[in-house]
């Protein structure tokens, strides 16, 4: 019989504008009168962020959770792993959750590998029991071998989050709750961790996982539910899901114009055009064919060593190609207002459905992430100039060059 | 496996004290962890943990001692004023860094969960390194100016006790409020510098004008540093008056934890 391991009884989450705000005593007694009439009056400035969620996850399911960028996944995933507390309804779990919503939150930089899994690991709700008993497989897991008691200080990036993720996947509890983690670490690590998910799931144990990943989402999950604007927009079987959710982005019009939340400080995305030769706003490019990005921007200051990564997803929101002015030509200047061009000569895709999304990175800090900025797709096309059409048995092609050299 | 329900409004106290209690080992975990990165990477290593209350001691019986001349019998002030620096130090040194935890672990908070209160109550064990650290100072004072202890020692750990929830009720207040009200972080510097000098360290509390005792009798760590010098040195017996305060330091710290419970909930939205 299957037993429901986590149940939301029409739950919502409420946040108040403004009030974070207040944070001073002073601020707060002047503005007493007006917190006295707010707090009578139902007309206050708050919003919900999720409303009137009823959800059910069985003991052994991986529920994926998609939605776009605002749609209250955060929050849920938040109510799940209790980091705060629904303004109404009622949640309940059967047994312990743990969350990994950020890889290495807890870690202290002082402290050595050896220390840091056991605090980390109680912190994330381990028992020291349960630690000393899996020691020597987190150990294994994380690969850092004799650096284990050196300070995490002197680790490398990739240390660290293997050593992270290594505390993380060793978890004993009935629950447990992911956050996009795997965009870290190289490959060889990363389907170590798919591995240790899947084992998990199948011992019996209760995964949420929250990913943009939708090759991910299918592979390991059972379920998927949307969130979308605060409620469950889907629930149900996973490829209907992942096709809702992917129809979902497409909804938006191609010559997008950038919602508020793409806007970064004094920095604002106008839109964002494609364009093949001299035609804007194309939207179908044969294979092999020149596209060009266009992306209009208005600064309100000047930002420099800006690198601007355009990533090229395909339907399944799995990265393609990714194009970064940094390597590939150097560090740009945004001021007062332009267009930054970027050009594929020869357009590698084969047949499909693509978006683009954009990161804007100033020197190694993100400063602003655009999702699903504009979308094309690709026909088929005379990649080589041979004047044959390639099959599409590829995913990618490349230029190659034969030779047959007789003896 | 145990049933968690979490619903919207009021969480009973007995869900609030069994999740404590589930985490208990955190609470030595993060103070271990406190004391193995405190002094790392310094030239002098734990030895701060010595200098630190020496110069305290050395200032205040300077002033107190030599300066002002305070009269403290047959014991030499320098044991007098260790004696009396015990309580109030640990709880000054409580009451600093609970009521910054919770502020100094935000990122913790935003992304893991665990009982909050573990944090500041975790920095009362942290501080009783450093308490120890003073009794061991006192000792070695005491054998060199050959002062013997009382009978009341047998005492002290009550008066330890009573250090104990008087730093955590400042600390645990205070972290809560800090999270609406960061104007916290710039006021109790204020007041424990001011405290220091209220409360009766270096000089007796008998020494006090009687216009003046009253205000004595309202300042809590009066009882608390009064108590420990005479269950350590034997000076005279704390005032009746002082069973008042103790009472009160354990009502308001019942009521911090009530405090602390209520805004425990909506802690990672606001900070």
């Amino acid at each position: 019989m299957k037993t429901a391991i986590i149940k939301f009884d029409n739950v919502g989450k409420k946040y108040f504008l403004g009030r974070k705000k207040k944070r001073s005593i002073y601020q707060s007694l002047s503005n007493v009168h007006q917190e006295i009439k707010k707090s009578f009056s139902k007309e206050d400035s708050s919003i919900w962020a999720l409303r009137n969620i009823d959800l059910t996850v069985d003991q052994g399911e991986v529920v994926g959770l998609i939605g776009r960028n605002g749609a209250g996944k955060t929050t849920l995933l938040k109510l799940l792993s209790r980091i705060t507390e629904p303004s109404e309804g009622e949640i309940t779990f059967q047994g312990r959750v743990s969350s990994i919503l950020e890889i290495g939150a807890g870690f202290h930089l002082e402290l050595s590998g050896h220390d840091n899994i056991f605090l980390n690991g109680s912190i994330l709700g381990m028992t020291q029991n349960e630690i000393k008993d899996n020691y020597h497989d987190i150990v294994d897991f994380s690969g850092v071998g004799k650096f284990i008691h050196q300070p995490i200080k002197h680790y490398s990036s990739g240390m660290y989050v293997r050593l992270a993720f290594a505390v993380a996947a060793h978890l004993k509890s009935e629950i447990l709750l992911v956050d996009e983690i795997l965009a870290v670490g190289d490959e060889e690590f990363q389907q170590k961790c798919l591995g240790k998910m899947d084992s998990a799931a199948k011992s019996g144990r209760t995964l949420v996982l929250v990913s943009h990943n939708m090759a991910l989402i299918r592979q390991l999950c059972t379920r998927v539910v949307i969130i979308e604007k605060g409620e469950i927009y889907y629930n149900g079987d996973v490829e209907t899901g992942i096709e809702k959710y992917i129809s979902l982005n497409r909804r938006l019009p191609t010559n997008y114009i950038v919602s508020p939340q793409f806007v970064f400080d004094d920095l604002i995305i106008n839109k964002v055009q494609l364009r093949l030769q001299e035609q804007i706003n194309q939207f179908f490019f044969h294979c092999g064919s020149s596209i060009t990005i266009n992306i209009h921007y208005l600064a309100k200051k000047t930002f420099r060593d800006i690198a601007i990564d355009i990533q090229i997803c395909d339907s399944m929101n799995q990265l393609v190609i990714s194009c970064n002015n940094f390597y590939s030509s150097d560090y740009l200047v945004l001021k007062n207002k332009g267009i930054v061009q970027c050009t594929i000569p020869k357009l590698p895709m084969t047949q499909g459905k693509y978006f683009i999304h954009i990161r804007i990175n100033q020197l190694e800090k993100q400063i602003m992430k655009a999702d699903f900025v504009a979308e094309f797709e690709v026909v088929e096309g005379d990649y080589y100039k041979t004047g044959r059409i390639v099959p599409f048995k590829n995913k990618i092609l490349c230029e190659n060059h034969w030779k047959n050299i007789e003896l | 496996m145990s049933e968690i329900v979490i619903k919207a409004g009021r969480q009973s106290i007995q869900f609030f004290l069994r999740d404590l209690y589930n985490y208990r080992e955190l609470l030595w975990i993060l103070a271990r962890k406190d004391i193995k990165v405190r002094y790392v990477q310094t030239f002098l290593g734990f030895l701060w943990a010595i200098i630190n209350p020496l110069i305290t001691v050395l200032i205040l019986s300077f002033v107190f001692g030599k300066v002002a001349k305070v009269e403290t019998g047959s014991i030499p002030h320098i044991v007098y004023t260790i004696a009396g620096l015990c309580g109030w130090a640990y709880f000054s040194e409580v009451v600093t860094s609970a009521g910054n935890s919770l502020l100094q672990a935000q990122h913790l908070i935003k992304k893991i969960y665990f009982p909050r209160l573990i944090i500041p109550l975790s920095k009362a064990i942290v501080a009783l390194v450093d308490l120890v650290v003073l009794l061991i100072i006192l000792c070695i004072m005491m054998v060199v100016y050959r002062v013997s202890p009382g009978s009341h020692i047998v005492y002290l750990p009550i008066f330890i006790l009573i250090a104990i929830l008087s730093g955590l009720t400042g600390g645990i207040w205070i972290s809560a409020l800090s999270i609406r009200f960061r104007d916290f972080q710039y006021i109790i510097p204020i007041v424990l510098r001011l405290g220091m000098f209220l409360t009766p360290i270096a000089y007796s509390y008998s020494t006090v004008p009687e216009k003046y005792s009253l205000l004595f009798y309202l300042n809590p760590m009066a009882g608390v540093v009064e108590g420990f010098r005479w269950s350590l040195i034997g000076t005279e017996p704390p005032d009746t008056y002082f069973l008042l305060s103790y009472f009160m330091i354990f009502v308001f710290f019942i009521l911090g934890i009530f405090y602390f419970k209520h805004v425990e909930r909506t802690i990672a939205d606001y900070i």
